[in-house]
């Protein structure tokens, strides 16, 4: 499903990422744990074609991702991408926000975009706010408006990237209760989190990104338990 | 005193409204106009991948606001027709006027567009719509709210600018009150009238702005 062989990003003379390369596959999640500025949400970033990669390749369902072609729109309507700082237009309902873009991009006829932005909506626990405006939405309901919004153009994959990060702490788990329903729904996530309780009951695999390498990789159950790398086992310490 | 206000009839009056329609239509023309010009400034200036579109905006933008519109006038006018280009004079007018709302209205668009975060933009993106998508749809509606009251800032600016075409003979609002003021010698009467109807027309625009913003500011 998802294929990242050797990729190096630079910004300006900085080497965030350092040739990474992973395999995802499909009904797969994978939860990337590091540090800040390990470079983890890069990755995810790059995936998405947000951000260009200067070497390797990536590959989703078998086509390459190329952040310069216009191709990438075609890749990235299969992608979704759920961001820390929710990012929901603001001047759209709740509804809209999530049918927007399947009336412009997937040109669907207003009814049918409209009823799967309801089905979205409720999949989320949100039938109740189709109406209300981002600005009237507690921060947990605007990530999970935004998530909606990016299952609505029914992806084959989901990244998300520290989207419980900006949140309050008794908003956290409602956003990561979605997700859980997700993943057990077969969806394919690649998951960048600081939640280790959340990585721990939903992954089927950990990277831990450090220095932007991938410097393990393995079962949860393994990464926590009984981590081999020396930075690792300093990172799971001091967030423990 | 009463003598002179005698000479000063209903007439007059009609003539001095008659200019104020020219000036709403010399304003009307600029600023629709105008505003096309803008876009395309504002966007060339935003657009990330052509610096040399970006280039030739800047300079655009920074030779019209800074010369006077006076000067601009008086070339547009005077120069054209040395170049043997003789075009009616509400044209002639008019092109200068044009081209200094576009630089104007030119940056209140890019700033528009500049304040639209990052976020949005790549949540756009990441739903796979294409930039002019993304324009339209999701930075517009943002940067539409941001330039209201810049722009009736300058529309006002420009209803006032536009007395300035009276230096090449043009019958608007200013001449008008001129050549009354110069048959009936009630100068201080006139132009009390002609800043009145000047005021008249920036007012409500002032008014119609506030209204817009109040309503447009929900779920801002």
């Amino acid at each position: 499903m998802l294929e990242l062989e050797d990729v190096h990003k630079w910004f300006g003379n900085l080497h965030v990422l350092k040739g990474i390369s992973m395999t995802v596959s499909r009904g797969e999640v994978v939860v990337v744990i590091g540090r800040s500025g390990s470079g983890k949400s890069t990755i995810l970033r790059c995936i998405n074609g947000l951000e260009p990669i200067q070497q390797g390749r990536i590959m989703v369902d078998g086509e390459v991702v190329d952040a310069h072609s216009r191709h990438v729109r075609k890749i990235r309507e299969e992608v979704g991408f759920v961001f820390q700082s929710f990012n929901l237009f603001p001047y759209y309902t709740a509804l809209e926000n999530v049918s927007l873009a399947l009336k412009i991009v997937k040109k669907m006829p207003l009814a049918e975009a409209r009823s799967i932005a309801e089905e979205m909506l409720a999949r989320v626990g949100l039938s109740d706010k189709l109406d209300a405006y981002p600005d009237r939405l507690s921060g947990g309901q605007q990530q999970r408006v935004a998530i909606a919004r990016a299952l609505a153009m029914n992806p084959k994959l989901m990244l998300f990237d520290e989207v419980t990060s900006a949140l309050d702490p008794e908003l956290v788990g409602e956003v990561l209760k979605v997700m859980q329903d997700l993943a057990e729904g077969g969806m394919t996530m690649v998951v960048v989190t600081h939640e280790m309780g959340f990585a721990r009951r939903v992954a089927d695999r950990v990277l831990f990104i450090h220095e932007g390498q991938i410097a393990e990789e393995g079962p949860t159950a393994q990464i926590f338990t009984a981590p081999r790398n020396e930075s690792l086992r300093a990172f799971i310490e001091s967030i423990l | 005193m009463p003598e002179l206000l005698v000479a000063f009839s209903y007439k007059d009056v009609l003539f001095l409204l008659q200019g104020a329609l020219v000036t709403i239509a010399m304003c009307a023309m600029a600023f629709s106009c105008g505003l096309v010009v803008a876009l395309l400034i504002g966007l060339i200036r935003t657009a990330r991948r052509f610096p040399a579109l970006r280039w030739i905006g800047w300079g655009y933008v920074e030779i019209f606001r800074g010369t006077p519109l006076l000067m601009q006038i008086f070339i547009a006018y005077f120069g054209l027709s040395i170049l043997g280009l003789e075009l009616p004079r509400f044209v002639a007018v008019s092109i200068p006027l044009i081209l200094y709302t576009g630089a104007y209205m030119g940056e209140i668009v890019r700033a528009g567009v500049e304040a639209v975060s990052r976020g949005q933009w790549e949540a756009g993106w990441s739903l796979g719509m294409s930039y002019r998508q993304l324009m339209r749809y999701v930075v517009a509606p943002v940067a539409v709210r941001i330039m209201i009251p810049p722009s009736v800032g300058f529309l006002v600016q420009l209803v006032k600018g536009t007395s300035l075409a009276y230096v090449v003979g043009y019958v608007e609002l200013t001449r008008a009150g001129y050549i009354i003021s110069q048959s009936t010698y009630a100068t201080m009467l006139v132009f009390t009238l002609v800043g009145a109807i000047y005021f008249g027309i920036n007012y409500p625009l002032s008014l119609a702005s506030q209204r817009l913003e109040i309503r447009l500011k929900r779920h801002a």
